[in-house]
């Protein structure tokens, strides 16, 4: 058989790795469990045992999506941005800021502005190293990285600092935004809202804009052979700068919908995680947005698993650590040595 | 002493056999020459000596211990000066040079500081200018030779082999630098393999002149022995001619592009196929990335159909026309892992689209249009890598012309292809110039030419030396302006 670029027969390789990486991890956690049945069971059966695990795990799904969809684009483009956790938590910084100025009226068409918003700053601190590559020649990797670096800390800072602070609190975390700006709840008391009808229509955004558009088709052409590119007359410079700011929009995006849906506050390291674990849903996807819904539902029911799993007290240790490990080792051997023949 | 014996290599990836079990003996103490024509084995035959690539059969011994995993060509000291040494591009050119060198007192204070002026001392005697602190992002492709020039021969090689060493710098310091390898030979017992074009330098500098065709050693002789003559017509011998070939249209008045005011100038008629050739890095692959905007012009102007289009991107004048096949077919003209049709649309990607969607069922159906138009084999997910050279370099070609282009530029169009693909080719070629299309090709092979343009030209040093109609030139005369035999 010749080897195709089909996405579907990628798709199918990159299945089979998960299989494989899910595999050695169930029997890991059979080996090192006192109880493996039930171990397993409450590994499979725990994350849809009632609408609190159900609610939590489909969230965590949305956004990983989105953190996904951000990564999947500038991976695609051939730009890195691995910045995602501070433009996850400028995201929820810009929300609460707004939200103290925007009159609570407004309501939901306030929830609104304050997601568009929270995207357009991201979007610019991703797009800023977008600029430092074409002004700089500076490595956008290492700059999203460093400027999401820098970025953390400010948050932290500033979630506490005077008229953002609150007092009665105990943990570390920012005075509630007003409920009016609160996304409606679903499935209570777990974490999901309507925020979570947002997932579908960017997928399908995206997955069109990518794959049956123009600019996709160009897009995919820098991210594979920026030379051709240039040769064939595509504006590299173009596409390599607003990937960059449609990734970090995306990251902001799912930083406001966990303010705004699930938290109601900013509190410290509420990014821990889904910035990278983007970054694991777009290499699981191979950058392609179609996949990489399947790939968040994925990583988010392993991570809701493994919380059951540690949850009933038969493990001692971060179960979800291990399967990501396991998951992106399998996977990222794969696919890498596909990358180097470049 | 170093021992060849029927070392034998085909390259996977298009079926060449670019050495066919080739015997030498390299002496110590001595400066050799290896000539050949373009393809002819002569990197692939160096990269094997260095231990660059395995070989498919036949061994190298090192006094007698055979080259292997456990005793490498590096630890036996052999160590090659690529044309284009890859580097650092965010080191300086001293810490470039510094990699590979002993890393003895690497930890004592003033050990880099040593380094450099060791580096300073050889460039100076060697008439090498050079800013070792200079990021090596910076340095021209000359200073990047001149660098590992300097790094390897500090390894204190027993064999060092240089690729067109002389071919980037100017003449004077040619000569010197050839001068003090040739001394330190006789003094070190190390030897010189040198691979170079000009035929002068072999005759003046070398102990021993060798000769590779198409992957077999033709000869070695010393440079008493024979003369340039003789050693052009082991170079260049006439190929058999083939009566179907050449151009079936006479190529109307109209110019299509001129060049002007450079040292290469010329005009282009509709319909003309238009042959320039050069050996290696005296005038082609310069003129190839002028022409097609991808370096600026220094000096003069480009005109395409009267219009100045001097320093015009390819965006933009692939929009006023022009189409453009490239000698690095892997690395600009193709994306090698993207499927064959994402290769093939670039150029109708737009037209085919509607309000920016690209429906899946026009992209088909002009697909298997083009398929058949131009007989290409392939499906059109297949990623462009499994397919085969000859392939690849048609489905190129026919992307360009598919659309009738005013200007076609070509750069090494035939290179790596066997008879059949190249017969393809050039009917293929000689059908655009019959539409219309006014063509240059850039080579060189210049028997290619002859067998295929209207009009010759020779480049020498950058220069146009010599522009004929094809019929006022020959094979032989044609190889004695390309080794400046003859003016």
């Amino acid at each position: 058989m010749t080897p195709r670029s089909t996405p579907w027969v990628a798709a199918s390789g990159t299945a089979a790795a998960f299989l494989v990486a899910l595999g050695a991890g169930i029997l890991v956690l059979l080996v090192l469990s006192p109880s493996p049945l039930g171990t397993l069971s409450a590994f499979f059966t725990g994350p849809f045992s009632s609408g609190l695990a159900l609610g939590n795990g489909i969230n965590e799904a949305l956004l990983l999506t989105l953190t996904g969809l951000g990564a999947a684009l500038a991976f695609g483009s051939g730009a890195f941005n691995l910045g995602g956790e501070g433009q996850i938590a400028l995201g929820g910084l810009t929300v609460l800021a707004l939200s103290l100025v925007l009159p609570p009226v407004w309501g939901l068409f306030g929830a609104l502005l304050l997601l568009v918003a929270a995207t357009a700053v991201s979007g610019a601190l991703s797009g800023l190293s977008g600029l430092l590559r074409s002004r700089f020649h500076a490595d956008e990797m290492i700059t999203t990285f460093l400027l999401s670096a820098a970025v953390l800390p400010l948050v932290d800072a500033l979630m506490t600092a005077p008229g953002f602070s609150d007092a009665s609190s105990q943990m570390i975390q920012s005075r509630a935004i007003p409920s009016a700006f609160w996304l409606p709840g679903l499935l209570a008391p777990s974490s999901l809202n309507i925020g979570v009808f947002l997932a579908l229509p960017l997928v399908a955004v995206f997955g069109v804009l990518v794959n049956r558009t123009v600019w996709g088709y160009r897009l995919r052409l820098v991210g594979r052979n920026r030379e051709f590119a240039r040769y064939a007359g595509v504006s590299v410079r173009l596409y390599r700068w607003l990937p960059l700011v449609l990734s970090g929009g995306l990251q902001g995006l799912a930083g406001a919908l966990a303010v705004l849906g699930t938290q109601h506050a900013v509190v410290q390291g509420f990014s821990s995680g889904w910035g990278w674990n983007g970054v694991a849903v777009a290499l699981i996807a191979r950058t392609n947005p179609w996949f990489v819904l399947p790939a968040a539902v994925l990583l988010a029911f392993l991570d809701q698993a493994s919380r059951w799993v540690v949850l009933g007290g038969s493990f001692p240790f971060q179960l979800s650590a291990l399967f990501q490990a396991f998951i992106l080792f399998f996977i990222t051997a794969q696919v890498i040595p596909l990358w180097r023949r470049r | 002493m170093i021992t060849l014996d029927r070392v034998t290599k085909t390259w996977a990836e298009n079926g060449v056999r670019a050495c066919d079990t080739i015997s030498w003996t390299i002496a110590g103490g001595q400066v050799i020459a290896l000539l050949g024509e373009n393809g002819a084995g002569k990197s692939t035959l160096v990269s094997l000596i260095a231990g660059l690539q395995e070989l498919d059969s036949g061994t190298i011994t090192v006094d007698g211990v055979p080259l292997s995993r456990q005793f490498s060509a590096k630890k036996a000291r052999i160590f090659l000066v690529p044309q284009h040494p890859p580097l650092a591009p965010e080191l300086s050119l001293a810490q470039n040079a510094l990699v590979g060198q002993s890393s003895k007192g690497w930890w004592k204070p003033g050990y880099r500081q040593r380094w450099t002026r060791v580096f300073q001392t050889l460039a100076q005697q060697w008439n090498f200018a050079l800013d070792w602190s200079k990021p090596g992002r910076l340095a021209a492709a000359v200073e990047i030779q001149r660098v590992a020039l300097v790094t390897q021969f500090l390894r204190q090689p027993r064999l060092l082999i240089l690729d067109e060493p002389t071919a980037a710098l100017p003449q004077p310091e040619a000569a010197a630098l050839l001068g003090h390898l040739r001394d330190w030979t006789r003094s070190s017992g190390g030897s010189v393999l040198l691979i170079t074009h000009k035929l002068d330098e072999a005759l003046l500098w070398c102990d021993k002149i060798a000769v590779l065709r198409r992957g077999q050693l033709v000869a070695e002789v010393r440079p008493s022995e024979t003369d340039a003559e003789q050693l052009g017509r082991l170079l260049f011998p006439e190929r058999d001619t083939d009566l179907e070939r050449g151009p079936t249209n006479t190529p109307t008045g109209v110019v299509v592009w001129e060049r002007r005011g450079t040292a290469s100038d010329f005009v282009l008629h509709r319909g003309e196929i238009l042959g320039l050739t050069s050996l290696q890095g005296e005038g082609t692959e310069a003129l190839e990335e002028e022409l097609t905007g991808f370096q600026p012009l220094e000096a003069g102007r480009h005109l395409l159909l009267g219009d100045d289009v001097t320093n015009l991107t390819i965006r933009e004048l692939r929009q006023r026309g022009l189409s453009y096949v490239p000698s690095d077919r892997m690395g600009r003209g193709s994306s090698p892992l993207s499927a064959l049709v994402s290769n093939l649309i670039p150029h109708r990607a737009g037209s085919l689209s509607r309000k920016g969607l690209l429906p899946r069922r026009s992209v088909w159906a002009w697909f298997h249009a083009l398929q058949s138009r131009y007989n290409l084999s392939g499906e059109a997910e297949q990623r462009l890598i499994t397919l085969s050279g000859g392939t690849i370099q048609k489905g190129i070609l026919a992307r360009e012309i598919e659309h009738g282009p005013r200007v076609l530029i070509l750069a090494e169009p035939a290179w790596g292809l066997d008879r059949a693909a190249r017969n393809v080719l050039w009917s293929l070629v000689r059908d655009a110039a019959a539409q219309g299309t006014a063509v240059v090709v850039l080579t060189t092979d210049p028997l290619e030419l002859l067998e295929n343009c209207h009009r010759v030209g020779a480049l020498r040093s950058g220069a146009l030396r010599a522009l004929r109609p094809v019929s006022d030139w020959n094979a032989d005369q044609l190889g004695r302006v390309l080794l400046g035999l003859e003016r």
